[in-house]
């Protein structure tokens, strides 16, 4: 797999190769972060475009290739709290933490415990999540996408699964 | 979901993700939208195309969730600053950037903040006591939605040991406060006159954002950070000379450090080791006390006598002044205490000191207003300051100091 800081570098170029592998690569992790926000499947498909979009529209401004992805997610959680504060009257910030899951389509059926867990996990172990089990990236793969450390990753990932975990079952008590 | 035997988490992640994946194709209507996109901008820093700015309100709303509590018993070491004050200021903080500087975007670190579950940090705190002795304070504070705090602190002074000290509360529970020193704990009621300040991001008020300076990057602990300065009368007129410096964690949009120095003092807190969203054990805020320590209870105030603290130190206050209170929106001991020792007053403090701790106490409740920013002598009919009584009764005192219970 060809790395996404390289992918990146010749995205910031106009190489639509290159943009579409991003998109690829990337989109269901976006949906996955929006979708855990705002609660609705289909407001974060379109949170993920809106973002996506405006994230390819201003790629060549990024200065650091290893950026992208911190960037994009960072983009993609304040386009999922706008979206979802526009959805809800007077909502804060606050109840935005205990979404209620809306409109689950068929396939999901059986995640819709899982997706208010993945919300309540810190960013970054969220995005490392969602790198590793819907992008389906390794934990190296994960450490050059973010520019983080390979251990921070791994750590990130497993305090992940046991905040998740421990999460699981205290709603099966 | 069936409960999940040990490691069965990542099965049903892939699944998921690998579910997601199959039913999620942006690609062809993404790349439709950037070939007919004829706006790449080519220059200037980072565009996230979010609107970056706050929403500034009025900060008449502004109440300090930690105001020092009336204790005669013998923690007043505990009053001399306020943590929550600070706490406060590293939340508004927040809001001043996001209209500043929209590389760090301080959008997102708003939003973060107010979307915040829970939060928890060291913190340690360097100054001069009003007996001149320096003092040393560490310890941690916790918050957990929808205002639960814990506070623990210990103090030490020189050549006096070190006293600690929990305090637990809430809005709309009752708390404790736990001294350590001599095995006593106290019961609090429910802190009413305080919201969550994470809520209170929006009153903040208007002030001037150019005064903040960048102090670049740095890696703390790992982590990359953005840092800024801004001076804390900018933040909150209420708080004295002094600066905040914030560092952010750049991959969350985090406070990770905060430093709040108060020059006129050479009083210094710093706030580490945010742990933020990662949920607080509940029994941290159990208001109940350690086994064989002894109820100490507040002792009562008459209201007459209240009335008469505070007049005392209200007209104390504008001896110095020439007529002036307080211009301040909440009362609060250090603020008061800085002001007249800036104006080599502290005789005159030290006259009103009970006052001010009653006022202070006094603010803590729902029904309180001060108007010392409006009100002075010249308006003598105009009233000053208004608080509920223990007897549900409304007591004001106005421009005049003369005072009044409202029918």
């Amino acid at each position: 797999m060809q790395p996404t800081n390289e992918l990146v570098k010749l995205a910031k170029s106009g190489d639509q190769r290159c943009i579409a592998e991003l998109i690829d690569r990337l989109e269901a992790t976006v949906v996955s972060t929006a979708w855990s926000i705002t609660g609705d499947f289909h407001l974060a498909q379109d949170v993920a475009q809106e973002s996506l979009v405006t994230a390819f529209r201003n790629i060549a401004q990024l200065q650091d290739d290893n950026a992208f992805v911190p960037w994009l997610m960072k983009s993609v959680r304040r386009h999922a709290v706008k979206a979802a504060k526009r959805c809800r009257t007077e909502t804060t910030g606050l109840e935005l933490q205990n979404i209620a899951i809306k409109a689950l389509p068929d396939w999901a059926h059986g995640f819709d415990e899982l997706l208010p867990l993945l919300n309540r996990l810190p960013s970054q172990q969220q995005t490392v999540v969602n790198l590793r089990f819907v992008a389906g990236m390794s934990t190296r793969e994960i450490a050059d996408t973010t520019g983080r450390p390979l251990g921070t990753v791994t750590k990130q990932l497993s305090r992940a699964l046991a905040t998740l975990r421990s999460m699981l079952i205290e709603i099966e008590r | 979901m069936k409960k999940p035997p040990e490691r069965d988490i990542e099965q049903v992640l892939s699944d998921f993700g690998a579910q997601l994946k199959s039913h999620t194709s942006l690609k062809d209507s993404i790349l439709s939208q950037l070939a007919d996109s004829e706006s790449v901008s080519r220059s200037g820093v980072l565009s996230d195309g979010i609107e970056h700015k706050a929403t500034v309100n009025s900060r008449s709303n502004l109440t300090k969730p930690n105001l020092p509590k009336l204790d005669p018993g013998g923690t007043k070491m505990f009053k001399h600053l306020s943590i929550a004050a600070a706490i406060l200021i590293l939340m508004s903080i927040a809001g001043t950037f996001s209209m500043m500087a929209p590389q760090t975007s301080f959008a997102q670190v708003i939003e973060n903040i107010k979307g915040a579950t829970s939060y928890s940090a060291d913190f340690k705190m360097a100054g001069i006591a009003a007996n001149s002795k320096t003092t040393n304070m560490t310890g941690k504070i916790y918050w957990q939605q929808p205002g639960a705090y814990r506070m623990d602190q210990t103090v030490k002074f020189p050549g006096m040991g070190k006293a600690r000290a929990i305090k637990v509360f809430s809005a709309t529970a009752p708390g404790i406060q736990v001294n350590f020193a001599d095995k006593t704990f106290t019961r609090l009621p429910p802190f009413e006159g305080a919201t969550s300040p994470l809520i209170q991001f929006q009153q903040i008020a208007d002030f001037n954002p150019e005064d903040a300076t960048s102090l670049g990057k740095k890696k703390i602990d790992g982590k990359n950070c953005v840092g800024f300065q801004i001076a804390a009368d900018k933040v909150d007129p209420s708080t004295n000379s002094g600066t905040v410096k914030l560092w952010i964690d750049e991959s969350t949009d985090l406070p990770a450090i905060v430093v709040l120095t108060l020059s006129g003092e050479d009083t210094t807190m710093e706030f580490e080791n945010f742990r933020w969203n990662e949920g607080i054990a509940p029994e941290l805020f159990n208001p109940e006390p350690p086994k064989d320590f002894v109820e100490k209870e507040d002792l009562p105030i008459e209201p007459e006598r209240a009335v008469t603290e505070i007049v005392k130190a209200l007209r104390a206050y504008a001896k110095v002044t020439g007529g002036e209170y307080p211009k301040v929106k909440v009362i609060y001991g250090d603020v008061i205490r800085d002001k007249l020792y800036e104006m080599d007053a502290k005789d005159e403090y030290m006259e009103g000191n009970f006052g001010w701790a009653v006022m202070s106490t006094y603010m803590r409740r729902r029904e309180s207003s001060y108007h010392g920013i409006e009100v002075n002598q010249s308006t003598p009919n105009e009233v000053l300051f208004r608080w509920k009584r223990d007897d549900g009764k409304f007591q004001v005192i106005y421009g005049n100091l003369e005072s009044a219970i409202e029918q």
